[in-house]
């Protein structure tokens, strides 16, 4: 099926050690990016889009493992960071409770969210499944426009800033730690669940759900399941960015925004974690060079994803990839691989 | 193993597929369901994997009523099955299909799936790994193990699926259709397979199957079914030489057309 | 309520409704035909409701004639968008759904939204995202009474009759006509059709020109009621597609079925004027419409009129 990558690889590596690697990457990446923030070498400015790539990777990935790798199809992620915003929010705000607690909080919020919608609504198949996951992001909006004590329709404002992971340099650095601690623990989540056998359960409802439930697998927990997973992980993304903007408004859960997620993930491609980080990375940086020309940037934005869904429907990643491969050697067949349609 | 329907009916709108079907598997049988095309063989197998709910009836698998159950419980409880339109999982690899397969033996849980520290989790994904390769390699599939399913040709596809419900450790396999489309030889390969899987795993077996050389070869039993009704039940002999099925099949009295010759 | 607010109410609702018929029927040909949510469709809305807005103001400034009859210069402008919209339509199937006929579920999706961003923006390029609205005519203000207390401006009836008649054409089209027939063959079974000899790519054609049609005439009756600007299509398109779900997608009757409860429902839930926990009605009444989706999601997905397709295993 064109479209989707692989995502179990062909010969199965078994990689207990990986969660040092990722913790030692993460020991090496923070303390120098916080050294060259505090000396000036990356000014704030990219500090702040570096934030924001965190967050974006984060739910991404998160929708990656709902719709890329459990082949279900949700339109309302937004509505889950929402809800994890607000809920860290008021964690910190009205609570006092210590940044990583609330945004443990809100995570576990978005969660129970995501169990309690996923387990009527995980029955549906295909569009109406989507439909019904960008009602339930709609009506999450509306339910927060009508909550007077969280600010109501004009959202909720003033959230406190965290302090720092480390108190290396001055307070103002402080979301970047969190970020990147954040995106790391996400990715390597999301990564070892893809590389086991509930992971590999996930892939089997997309590829057919028929066979796998014949298979033994009990496909409505691990459909609930992935749901729920990603749920907590877009709360998490929806913590971070409330505290890094200082407000969250209801309309942050609109279609809109889930759509925005669902394109990074589609242009990364479907299945692909690296993809959906890079895909992220690149599109926050797109659209922070672009601000200042809203409206030029919206065509030119919605002119490259036509351009791109009818060249490369793979993603830019594999469909990259293929392009190179196919550059490389004019002559050569491309090998049997996901991209082949049986 | 013991497998019992009574009673067993579906209906689609006004269609009957299955009328009262009364079915007696015992443990170790090899058992064919023929008939012509929309005899409701495939609905059979649907009522017990369970992907249908029967109208009225019960299944008794081993004494407990199958009827109801979700298609998993019912596989975790030892029915496996193939598909008559091939069902594989074709965006990855042949091992991980098997391997998927093998899902419900997993000793380890979702904690572990996410940090993958331990050594029970080393030790489960190493053993997962063996037993797929095993039984790809019983199935004649070894060499193909890390191609993508889809990208199989058809006969190893067929085996692939075959493997793949093995890897749920059966007790009752039912096969829908497993030679369609195979050459003779492959046909016969096909029946050593089968005989030799029967044997190994002391499954009892029952395939639905249009060729005759693989039922006449294979199986010990014969159920006939026509319209949705059963019409005949007994040893090949007795299956071959019955009027009504020779009728089902030529679709007029043997006696009369032997009149008009 | 006294049954004559009650009636108030449902009248109110059905000329809500008729115009979120007129969108729906878009979506619903094209999702039962292609099997695609046509996330674009709400704009072809949009686009409908500024030709009018162009070609009405044209008329009215350049016509002593029309700056006394400006219901006339509005009714003129009808075909107009109806045209413009329909060739609209047209060129978004051929060159953003048409190479993509084969692609994933999730390309067509995302090229959709893509179609849809580019049209808001471009507009909104065109005349800024301001609200415009059309000339008025004293004469669309005036109330006519049908009964029972039961009163409607000449504005609504007059969108609701030409909503009505255009739902019937419709009708008749489809079940009387030779493509009418190729229509129905088409969203049955596409590959069955094009073997019966059916030019498939044509009868898509037709159906997206329909639909935007339709969708353009919408427009027009919205704008000449309410203000317009480049993003109305995306809360009302919404909506509408909320709609063809609740009568069930595919089908047209559905559509229509689905957009005269939606209309009712919503009415009704703005015209509550209790006020529970702070909890203002009107606000709700957006997530009114999500909420009915949700539910007959879960109770009957293939909506009031639909019927249940089992998957052939």
């Amino acid at each position: 099926m064109v479209g989707i990558s692989t995502t179990t690889s062909a010969s199965p590596r078994i990689t207990p050690w990986r969660a040092l690697t990722w913790l030692a990457a993460f020991l090496v990446i923070y303390p120098t990016g916080q050294w060259l923030l505090t000396a000036g070498i990356i000014n704030g400015y990219l500090y702040l889009i570096l934030v924001q790539i965190c967050i974006f990777i984060i739910a991404a990935v998160s929708l990656n493992l709902i719709n890329g790798i459990t082949g279900q199809f949700s339109l309302g992620h937004a509505g889950f960071m929402t809800v994890g915003g607000y809920m860290a929010a008021v964690a910190t705000t009205f609570w006092g409770l210590p940044f990583p607690v609330a945004l443990l909080f809100g995570a576990l919020c978005a969660g129970v969210l995501g169990f309690l919608v996923g387990m009527p609504t995980l029955r549906l198949k295909g569009d109406y499944l989507a439909i019904a996951t960008l009602g339930m992001g709609e009506i999450i909006r509306v339910v927060f426009e009508n909550i007077e004590p969280l600010g109501g329709a004009s959202g909720f404002t003033a959230i406190p800033r965290p302090s720092p992971l480390l108190h290396i340099g001055s307070k103002h650095y402080g979301m970047w730690g969190w970020s990147l601690l954040c995106t790391v623990l996400v990715l390597f989540v999301i990564r070892q669940f893809i590389d086991s056998s509930h992971g590999r359960a996930c892939v089997a409802v997309r590829e057919d759900e028929l066979a796998a439930e014949t298979m033994g697998i009990n496909t409505t927990y691990f459909k609930v399941l992935a749901f729920t997973i990603g749920a907590m992980c877009a709360g998490v993304a929806g913590g971070l960015l409330a505290h890094d903007i200082s407000t969250i408004a209801p309309d942050s859960a609109g279609f809109l925004n889930s759509v925005a997620i669902l394109v990074i993930v589609v242009l990364g491609g479907l299945g692909s974690l690296t993809g959906s980080a890079v895909a992220a990375a690149l599109l926050t940086i797109v659209n922070a060079l672009t601000s200042s020309f809203t409206n030029w940037r919206m065509i030119i934005y919605a002119l490259l994803l036509i351009v791109l869904m009818i060249f490369l429907p793979q993603g830019v990643w594999q469909g990259g990839a293929l392009l190179w491969r196919r550059l490389r050697w004019p002559w050569a067949r491309p090998v049997g691989g996901a991209t082949d349609a049986p | 193993m013991h497998l019992e329907t009574h009673g067993l009916t579906m209906a689609f709108g006004g269609v009957h597929a299955v009328t009262n079907l009364e079915l007696r598997l015992a443990d170790g049988d090899l058992t064919a369901l023929i008939g012509p095309n929309g005899a409701g063989k495939t609905t059979v197998f649907n009522l017990l994997s369970g992907i249908y709910r029967p109208m009225a009836g019960t299944i008794l698998f081993n004494g407990k009523n199958l009827v109801g159950r979700k298609p998993y419980q019912i596989t975790r409880r030892g029915v496996a099955r193939t598909f008559q339109n091939i069902r594989l999982f074709t965006n990855i690899s042949a091992l991980d299909n098997v391997r998927i397969a093998l899902h419900r033996h997993v000793r380890y849980g979702l904690w572990e799936a996410l940090l993958h520290c331990t050594p029970r989790f080393v030790r489960e994904e190493r053993r997962l790994i063996d037993e797929a390769e095993v039984l790809l390699a019983l199935c004649g599939l070894r060499d193909v193990a890390d191609h993508m399913a889809g990208s199989l040709p058809y006969g190893q596809q067929r085996r692939l699926e075959i493997a793949r419900a093995l890897a749920t450790g059966p007790q009752l396999l039912l096969l829908d259709e497993p030679a369609a489309g195979m050459n003779p030889q492959e046909t016969m390969q096909l029946v050593t397979l089968l005989r030799e899987l029967h044997r190994r795993f002391a499954l009892t077996i029952l395939l639905i199957e249009h060729d005759m050389h693989v039922v006449m070869n294979l199986c010990t039993r014969i159920y006939v079914l026509e319209y949705g009704e059963l019409i005949a039940e007994g040893s090949p002999e007795e299956v071959r030489n019955n009027p009504l099925v020779i009728e089902a099949y030529m679709g007029e009295k043997v006696e009369r057309h032997v009149e008009r010759a | 309520m006294t049954p004559s607010e009650l009636l108030q109410q449902i009248v109110n609702g059905i000329s809500v409704g008729s115009i979120y018929a007129l969108i729906a029927l878009g979506y619903t040909m094209v999702y039962g035909i292609l099997r695609l949510i046509n996330f674009a469709h709400g704009d072809v809305y949009m686009i409908g409701a500024f030709i009018g807005y162009w070609v009405s103001n044209w008329l009215v400034r350049s016509n002593a004639y029309f700056q006394q009859h400006v219901a006339l210069a509005i009714f003129l402008s009808v075909p107009v968008a109806m045209l413009g919209c329909a060739v609209a339509g047209v060129l978004i199937e051929r060159f953003a759904y048409r190479p993509l006929r084969l692609a994933p579920r999730y390309t067509l999706l995302i090229t959709a939204i893509g179609i849809s961003f580019l049209l808001e923006y471009l507009m909104m390029l065109l005349v800024g995202p301001d609200r415009q609205a059309y000339q008025t005519d004293p004469w669309f203000s005036q109330q006519c009474a049908l009964g029972f207390g039961v009163v409607i401006s000449n504005q609504r009836l007059v969108a609701v009759t030409v909503a009505v008649v255009l739902m019937i054409a419709l009708e008749l089209l489809v079940h009387y006509t030779k493509i009418g027939k190729a229509m129905r063959a088409v969203a049955t079974d596409q590959d069955a059709a094009r073997l019966m000899g059916i030019d498939v790519d044509r009868i898509i054609t037709f159906t997206f020109a329909l639909g935007s049609a339709l969708a353009g005439t919408a427009g027009v009756l919205i704008g000449m009621q309410y203000q317009i600007d480049p993003l109305m299509g995306v809360m009302d398109g919404l909506k509408a597609f909320v709609a063809a779900v609740l009568g069930g997608i595919g089908l047209i009757p559905g559509a229509v079925c689905g957009s005269f409860t939606l209309g009712i429902v919503e009415t009704m839930v703005k015209g509550l004027h209790v006020e529970f926990f702070n909890l203002r009605p009107s606000l709700f009444a957006d997530g009114v419409a999500f909420a009915i989706l949700i539910v007959i999601l879960l109770l009957k997905p293939s909506g009031l009129l639909g019927k249940f397709a089992r998957e052939k295993v």
